[in-house]
């Protein structure tokens, strides 16, 4: 039961993907817009893609946590 | 040291030094019986049959040291295991802190001893790296809670050395500190022990409380939550972070055995440098907005 | 879980709360400071250098304003004194040529004059000798004596012919 359990703690990482995947896609949208403010705009872009990044690294401490009890 | 063993390492050092020797003729023949982007081709070619070989040769050479890959059976520890000492059983990662604590206080003392005195007014070399980094935290942090206090500029600064450390520490294949939850966690108990002493300076122990129940004192309990949740966040984050980079290295390293000589350094040029740094900063960031959205 | 004590919870928390605590005294006693003192420092220099030379520069500019309106002012006084200068030398020369117009006219008069007076003394003294001449030539052309009365006949109409000559 701990490995199905483990399985779908692993489900929210399809949200982060998701949410990634749009931000970049907003992102070089505006640095297509102006691209000498693309300095900036990278570094929040990084900024944001480790927050976004956060809730599935929840789901993967879980899963882990799941998974090592015998 | 079964013959084939010993057969693949005799093969592969021969294999070796004929590719080296070719490389070297071709390079010090004279050039007219072979025109030059031929001449470039086989060079190249040789080059890389010399690499493969010589990867191969130390791949075998580990192999036999110590034991062939182990497939993708790979068993961690998720909190790290404890040692015992003096009597009391710590844990492996207070000691790996203490070193990292030593280290960096050898650093400072000779820094403090031979390198401030020869300070000049227009800095190079070691004395403009310090002071970039000196700059840059108490910029970053002044720009970002606007001017609260010098004290949390050092902090930041210590912070952000003490991440780093964790980070140059894996290099040499050492447990990190910030793969356990414990350390993170502590940190995360500063970080909110932090932002309650600036809130209730700034704006007194009621001030706090009416900033908690502050549009609507019905969802005083969720404000409290999402409070408790901050250092938590903030644990976790960077534990699971870090614990998913070791896990991918133990996997490259054990999985793949000897064979896997060359390309540790290329993963970990991301794993262990590179995502490190951005969660130190994804971490330090954090804790800058939330203190200055309780003093604002 | 293994390697989770719960008991040593608190314990480690408390190590490595000690430890961060630890790292921060000493990088704030060691790096933290003094580079932070030595940079406000130099800050500090180069503001007061910067005011001092502000400073002098404006005083520099005071001076120069001072000296050229001074060297204006010599400027002028230069230009007045060679006016000055030029006009009284064309009054000294105008005055010089005056006199010495004036003293050639008089010495032009005197001399006039006394030629005038010269020619009226040898005009006499002519006479004289040329009357005492006339009266021996005419004595011995004639060998007779002449009378006094004769001889004031004679010597009167030569001279009315001289004079008329």
């Amino acid at each position: 039961m701990n490995a199905i359990a483990a399985a779908l703690a692993l489900l929210p990482a399809l949200g982060a993907g998701l949410g990634m995947g749009l931000a970049t896609a907003k992102a070089v949208e505006a640095t297509a817009r102006q691209p000498e403010a693309s300095g900036k705009i990278n570094a929040i872009l990084l900024l944001g893609l480790a927050l976004a990044e956060s809730t599935a690294i929840y789901g993967f401490v879980i899963a882990l946590i799941l998974q090592s009890k015998v | 040291m079964s013959t084939a063993s010993i057969l693949k390492l005799v093969i592969s050092a021969v294999a070796a030094v004929a590719f080296f020797i070719a490389k070297n003729y071709i390079k010090h023949k004279p050039d007219d019986s072979i025109e030059p982007k031929k001449k470039k081709k086989l060079n190249r070619l040789f080059f890389f049959g010399l690499v493969l070989s010589v990867w191969y040769f130390i791949a075998c050479v580990i192999n036999e040291i110590s034991g062939g890959p182990n497939g993708i059976h790979v068993e961690f520890d998720l909190f790290s295991n404890r040692v015992s000492l003096f009597g009391f059983s710590v844990s492996q990662t207070t000691v790996t802190t203490w070193c990292i604590v030593a280290v960096i206080t050898l650093l400072s003392l000779i820094f403090r001893l031979f390198v401030f005195p020869k300070f000049k007014d227009i800095p190079k070399g070691i004395q403009n790296v310090v002071e970039i980094m000196v700059e840059a935290a108490d910029n970053f942090t002044s720009s970002q809670t606007h001017n609260l206090s010098p004290v949390l500029g050092e902090y930041i600064f210590s912070l952000a050395l003490m991440i780093v450390g964790c980070a140059a520490v894996e290099l040499f294949s050492v447990r990190p500190p910030t793969s356990d939850l414990i350390f993170t966690f502590s940190l995360g108990l500063v970080t909110f022990i932090l932002i309650n002493y600036f809130g209730i300076k700034k704006k007194g122990f009621g001030g706090r409380i009416k900033a908690l129940a502050s549009p609507n004192p019905i969802i005083m309990p969720m404000k409290i939550l999402s409070d408790i949740a901050v250092p938590v966040s903030l644990a976790c984050r960077l534990f699971g972070n870090m614990l998913g980079g070791m896990i991918v290295m133990d996997l490259l390293k054990t999985s793949l055995g000897g064979y896997a000589v060359g390309m540790t350094s290329l993963a970990g040029l991301y794993f262990n440098l590179f995502h490190p740094l951005i969660q130190a900063y994804i971490f330090i960031v954090l804790t800058l907005t939330f203190i200055n959205e309780a003093t604002e | 879980m293994e390697g989770l004590d719960v008991s040593k919870l608190p314990l480690d928390l408390l190590l490595n709360i000690l430890n961060i605590i630890l790292l921060f005294l000493i990088t704030r006693f060691l790096v933290y400071k003094p580079v932070k003192k030595f940079m406000q420092e130099r800050k500090d220099r180069i503001e007061k250098e910067k005011a001092d030379a502000e400073q002098q520069l404006r005083e520099a500019n005071d001076l120069k304003e001072e000296y050229s309106s001074l060297l204006a002012d010599a400027d002028e006084k230069a230009r007045q004194t060679v006016l000055d200068g030029e006009n009284e030398a064309k009054k000294r020369s105008a005055e010089i040529i005056g006199k010495a117009n004036d003293e050639a006219e008089r010495i032009r008069k005197d001399a006039e004059e006394k030629a005038e007076k010269e020619k009226g003394e040898a005009l006499e003294s002519m006479k004289g000798e040329v009357a005492s001449l006339a009266v021996s030539i005419s004595e011995k052309i004639l060998s007779r004596e002449i009378t006094d009365k004769d001889n004031e006949r004679i010597v009167e109409s030569f001279l009315k012919d001289g004079d008329n000559a």
